[in-house]
């Protein structure tokens, strides 16, 4: 979706660029004088690469460009799906509060369409165009000043209400400034902050309530931080920590005097029976803090603590090259504009406010909930849960002034603070100490002017959404009438309505100025000579031959000689491109030296010197490429993960909800006839691997014998039988609803008890998901965008009502009704099938060299094929599965491709004895083949993840192979008396046409069970 | 079924459950957007200090002993992060508070607004309307500052049933008292009501409301555990 723009844009900036670009701002660039120096010669070379590379020969085929090009994907993609989720999340939260009035029966029908009409269509977005392409044009004018002059959004943020930043928020950060990885839009987007943070620095009258209250600021900084660096940042420093302590369920850290004198009396009555007198109920946090036995026990948990919190802070501070650089830079403002407000503010004062930002709002929320910032999978149990939340308070006081008037046992925490308090307030201040971007904003934005083909994409609503926003904010927002602005905005006219979900479309939105024109010549527009120029051109000429000479070539031996390896790359052989890049490099060799800038008496050292440079610096990158490639596929696959548990999580509602309300609709109407679904068989093996089954008390030798069925005879009502094999009856039935499981989940209450077994409530619910959605689409592509195997359809509505049709006993040919179009085709393959057979009797029946019905006889045989392809395609796309279906088609296979060829060969002259024979038994096999087809596929229907990747056996179209080979002999006339290879026997019994052993063999094939076909 | 259902519960669970016969102890939470002056209302209520400094919470919990209608309670006040980032761990205090604090700041027209949502969530969670709830304007001695008249807190009090409102003020120690003996009569009152509708239903019940789970939830369980584990 946001692919073009990004790989349009970065094509430009990082491809062969990003040698240079993150050496003038990512992380490890700290304020270091000799780079800034450099930096505009740096920005310069940028500019300059970005101008040419759109010259396709500058691409440079090998490892680090590969490996560059797989980094920039995979960054586009984490920008996309961060998007998506982000969304998801919405709707999520949207129904996880709805759902809840749901369950409570709470919500009246108008409001449960509503929700409905929310649900229904979530699903992708569907790309489309703009309608008009005049409001095209007007709209690529308004998104070009915006994105290219964050002040407008800036001022818009401050505007909106709490209940309209949220879709504002989405549109800015992950659409207009959505390329996360983007220095310009990140750039941009970090100006904005700038612009909003100053404002509210300007606007607080006291520093003690600076970026406390929640304000469209802070909200902003929370979808800040949701973006991929922040989240590679948080899941590279602190999750590995988080597991090991998430690990530790029982181990109790409470230091809460209260809570240990209370669980304590707890554990003594539990254990005797009754409590001592001298330790009474209901004491005082004095009283309790100063029991011995109280003490005794907290005395080594404060440790503990100490010892958990300490690796914590190592962590994150050793984290500082690895935290995102717009993090580091909102600190750096943080701190600039308070220094700014408040001139006389200490260290201690300002690390305050970044603490009030970096802990407060970035690691400590992370800390506190891991869950819900993707960094572990399950809600931690109550005592880690504890922990955590005392490790973040640690680390917040650390960050604060901490008086202990709050919760005094706190206070015994102390040495902890005074340790680690100077190491903290230094490490704040070092996170603070980034480059700014400005300069290479500036050029950046330069280059962006110069591309033609700028696109935003973006979808209808949220172009919509914005116009709106700016409409309403109007007066504040463009006070000016003759600003750019306004002059746009009046051009547009009033904001279109919000499209329905269902409209609402993806469109790919032209970027482009208003007012200024695309630049041609940006040496005219910046200030460089040509000097410079020719020399950036030089030194990324020579650096790109370098890298595409063979290694052992003699021009790269030391001491290099630029002149030499322009040579060699002149006169090399067969490559036009490097040969016109030596040409080049000679010409700017001796272009420079005219100019003054280099000297071939000392070897060009000037240039030559840069470009060793330049390549050591590539050798090196080559590593950090890979290195971060590896660290972003880990992020990738969360993210992934995430959006496969949200639209999971957003399927269960959908199916909650259907069921509610095809019951509710039963009330009013006359009750549904309600066909029960199931049972499906699980092994405890099967739903143990998937997690389902989350402790089992089934000794292992048991397991192979325990199954479980899964039935459910009502919408929204499933029974779980626990069955031991040969047994008859089950041994345990668990009537559930799907109510009570949600609110499970709701309750965070994960085990679903089964006496023998216990099963993961999130696990129970994605799988009767899976099987039961009675609804049809429901299994389509969910909306989330991730592709789910859709081999396997789940029974459907379709499926049921034509079993209801095919039992029901009225009307004589009810049964035509029943039959779908998809049914239709297949009965066709039959009637080829059939229709060849006549063939081939006919051509028996005439004379042997009219060959006239034999071809007919072969050329019905690929039309069965065509046709028995295209019921499944008509199947899965008119969305109908068909129980019949499955039948019929292999009945038609039978005789398509089993009974036809057989006979056609017969015709063919395999007529003896042992010849019919033979065929005889390939048609059994083919028969063979297809009822065990049946079989195996009712075995595993419907099993997404146990599907079978393969067929057992060859399956039973490959016989056409024979039909094609029959044909050429019918084309060479080699039938009859001349079949290929003669006849063994002849005059005997036993009389035999080796031919036939081609039916034999395929027939073993068929029946074969080692021989696995991969499926197409 | 529900055997099992409540086996679950936590064992703190039942040992309140216990205390609450031989004393009244009830879990107060505190709710309201960052920097409205939570903490300071808290602290001041608890330790009778004026916190200065700038020192946000994540999650303090205090308990107080007071005496209300001749009653003694204790307390169990939960002092919640205002920051958004913090707001999924709100729902499992909203679990555990009987009565809540919504507090804003006067001189913030969204605090107030942010409330809402927090009613919203609560009302859901509690399953009940009538959940003991004390709106709190905080601030009150910055009335140069105002930002909330008095007239549109007493309508957002009518629109959530006539909670009781009040403006406090923690730096000058105006009113605290009042917000938090208020919440506790309101638990009380609410206590002694569902307990006589307990009383006329039976004899023998539970503390807890009856158990959702239990009522919906039916099994068949055929035990025939000997034969083969």
């Amino acid at each position: 979706m946001m692919l073009q723009p990004a790989s349009r844009i970065s094509r430009a900036s990082t491809s062969s660029t990003s040698s240079f670009v993150p050496v003038s701002r990512q992380n490890t660039m700290t304020s270091n004088d000799s780079r800034s120096r450099h930096s505009k010669r740096i920005s310069v070379t940028a500019l300059y690469l970005s101008m040419s590379a759109n010259q396709k020969d500058l691409e440079i085929e090998d490892d680090l460009a590969r490996a560059q090009k797989t980094l920039r994907d995979l960054k586009t993609k984490i920008s996309s799906q961060s998007k998506k989720n982000f969304v998801l999340e919405k709707d999520v939260r949207y129904l996880d509060s709805r759902i809840a009035l749901l369950i409570q029966n709470r919500m009246a029908l108008e409001e449960q369409n509503e929700v409905a009409s929310h649900l229904e269509d979530a699903t992708n977005l569907q790309e489309g165009f703009f309608p008009n392409d005049d409001k095209t044009q007007k709209y690529g004018n308004l998104l070009f000043l915006l994105q290219s002059e964050p002040r407008h959004i800036a001022h818009l943020c401050r505007l909106v209400t709490m209940a309209e930043i949220d879709s504002l928020l989405q549109t800015v950060m992950f659409t207009i400034y959505g390329n996360q990885y983007e220095n310009r839009e990140e750039n941009l987007l970090l100006t904005m902050f700038q612009s909003v943070l100053t404002y509210q620095f300007d606007n607080t009258p006291e520093y003690s309530s600076l970026l406390r209250a929640n304000t469209p600021v802070s909200r902003m900084m929370t979808t800040y931080t949701r973006r991929g660096p922040g989240q590679t940042y948080l899941k590279e420093v602190l999750c590995a920590q988080i597991n090991s302590l998430i690990e530790q369920q029982d181990v109790d850290l409470e230091i809460n005097p209260l809570k240990v004198y209370e669980r304590m009396v707890a554990k003594i009555e539990e254990d005797t029976g009754s409590v001592p007198d001298h330790l009474p109920k209901g004491v005082t946090a004095e009283e309790a803090a100063e029991n011995p036995q109280v003490q005794k026990i907290i005395a080594p948990r404060l440790e503990k603590l100490t010892a958990w919190a300490e690796s914590f802070l190592e962590t994150i501070i050793n984290g500082l090259d690895q935290t995102p650089y717009g993090i580091r830079w909102i600190c750096k403002q943080i701190r600039s504009l308070s220094k700014r407000k408040y001139p006389d503010a200490e260290d201690q004062t300002i690390c305050t406010l970044i603490g009030g930002f970096f802990f407060l709002r970035f690691i400590n929320p992370a800390i506190v909930t891991p869950r819900s910032y993707m960094l572990i999978d399950e809600v931690p149990s109550e005592h880690p849960r504890r922990t955590l939340t005392l490790i973040a308070k640690m680390l917040q006081n650390l960050a604060n002034k901490p008086t202990y008037s709050k919760e005094p046992y706190m206070a015994k925490l102390q040495p902890f603070i005074h340790k680690n308090k100077e190491r903290v307030n230094k490490f704040m201040l070092e996170l603070c100490d980034v480059q700014d971007f400005y300069e290479t904003l500036e050029m950046d934005n330069y280059v962006a002017l110069s591309k033609k083909d700028l696109e935003l994409s973006i979808t209808l609503n949220e172009v919509y959404a914005t116009h709106a926003m700016l409409e309403k904010h109007n007066a504040e927002l463009a006070k000016d009438k003759h600003s750019h602005l306004s002059v746009l905005l009046q051009e547009l006219g009033p904001a279109p309505a919000q499209l329905p979900r269902k409209e609402n479309r993806a469109i790919n939105l032209p970027l482009f100025s208003k007012w200024e024109t695309a630049i041609d010549d940006l040496t005219a527009a910046l200030d460089i000579t040509n000097a410079e120029v020719y020399f950036m051109e030089a030194k990324s000429t020579f650096v790109q031959i370098m890298r595409s000479l063979p290694q052992n070539s003699a021009a790269l031996k030391s001491p290099l000689r630029l002149d030499k390896v322009a040579d060699a790359a002149a006169t090399l052989k067969n490559d036009a491109v490097m040969v016109r890049k030596g040409i080049r490099s000679m010409e700017l060799l001796s272009q420079l030296q005219e100019l003054g800038v280099i000297d071939k008496s000392d070897q060009f050292a000037l240039l030559l010197d840069e470009v060793k440079q330049e390549l050591a610096h590539l050798g090196s990158m080559k590593e950090n490429v890979l290195e971060e490639t590896k660290k972003l596929e880990d992020v990738y696959r969360t993210i992934r993960d995430h959006n496969d548990y949200l639209v999971g999580q957003l399927e269960t509602y959908k199916s909650y909800l259907h069921n509610v309300r095809s019951q509710s609709e039963g009330k009013q109407r006359k009750q549904q006839r309600q066909q029960a679904l199931g049972p499906y068989k699980f092994t405890h093996q099967q739903l143990e691997k998937e997690g389902v089954i989350q402790r089992s008390n089934v000794p292992d030798n048991r397991k192979a014998n325990i199954y479980f069925n899964f039935t459910s005879p009502l919408p929204g009502t499933f029974v779980i039988s626990l069955h031991y094999k040969g047994r008859h009856r089950g041994l345990l039935e668990l009537d559930l609803k799907l109510d009570d499981l949600l609110e499970m989940q709701k309750d965070n209450q994960d085990d679903l008890d089964l006496e023998y077994v216990q099963f993961n409530v999130p696990k129970v619910l994605a799988l009767l998901n899976k099987r039961f959605a009675r609804k049809k689409g429901w299994t389509g592509a969910p909306n989330g965008g991730v592709e789910k195997d859709s081999t396997t359809s789940p029974p459907d509505l379709s499926q049921e009502k034509q079993k209801m049709l095919l039992a029901a006993d009225t009307g004589h040919f009810s049964m035509i009704k029943a039959l779908h179009l998809a049914d239709l085709i297949t009965e066709l393959n039959g009637f080829c099938g059939f229709m060849s057979i006549l063939s081939s009797m006919r051509y028996c029946l005439g004379k042997p060299d009219h060959y006239g019905n034999i071809w007919t006889a072969l050329v019905f045989m690929p039309f069965g094929l065509f046709f028995d392809f295209m019921d499944g395609k008509v199947a899965r796309w008119r969305h109908k599965s068909s129980l019949m279906g499955q039948e019929l088609d292999s009945l038609a296979d039978l005789i398509s491709f089993g009974v036809a060829p057989a006979v056609c060969s017969f015709a063919l002259g395999l007529r003896t004895p042992v010849d019919t024979l033979l065929l005889t038994f390939f048609v059994l096999c083919g028969l063979t083949r297809l009822a065990r087809f049946n079989v195996t596929v009712a075995a595993l229907p419907k099993d997404s993840t146990g599907k079978s990747k393969y067929f057992e056996g060859t399956p039973i179209p490959t016989t056409l192979g024979i039909a094609s080979v029959m044909a050429y002999w019918v084309s060479q006339g080699w039938i009859l008396d001349d079949l290929p290879w003669g006849t063994w026997g002849e005059g005997t019994l036993l009389e035999v046409h080796p031919v036939v052993g081609l039916f034999v063999l395929s027939g073993c094939a068929m029946v074969s069970k080692t021989i696995h076909i991969p499926k197409p | 079924m529900s055997q099992r259902f409540d086996s679950t519960a936590s064992p703190t669970a039942l040992v309140s459950g216990l205390l609450l016969d031989s004393r009244r102890e009830y879990n107060i939470v505190v709710l309201g957007a960052g920097g409205v002056g939570k903490s300071c209302l808290t602290a001041q209520f608890v330790q009778n200090v004026w916190i200065e400094s700038y020192d946000p919470t994540i999650e303090d919990s205090y308990r107080k002993q007071i005496e209300v209608d001749g009653r003694q309670c204790i307390l169990e006040i939960l002092d919640t992060a205002g920051t958004e980032q913090f707001t999924a761990m709100r729902e499992l205090y909203m679990k555990s508070g009987q009565g809540f604090l919504l507090v804003f700041s006067i001189t913030s027209l969204s605090s107030l607004n942010e409330l809402y949502e927090l009613r919203d969530q609560i009302v859901r969670i509690k399953n009940d309307e009538r959940v003991p709830i004390v709106i709190v304007g905080n601030k009150a001695d910055m009335e140069e500052d105002r930002a909330v008249s008095r007239a549109r807190a007493f309508a957002v009090s009518q629109a959530w049933g006539n909670a009781p409102y009040y403006e406090t003020s923690a730096r000058r120690r105006a009113n605290v008292d009042e917000v938090f003996v208020d919440l506790c009569k309101q638990i009380m009152r609410k206590d002694s009501a569902t307990a006589q509708v307990r009383e006329m239903e039976s004899g023998h019940r539970r503390r807890e409301r009856p158990n959702r789970h239990a009522r919906r939830r039916r099994q068949r369980v055929e035990r025939q555990r000997c034969t083969i584990l």
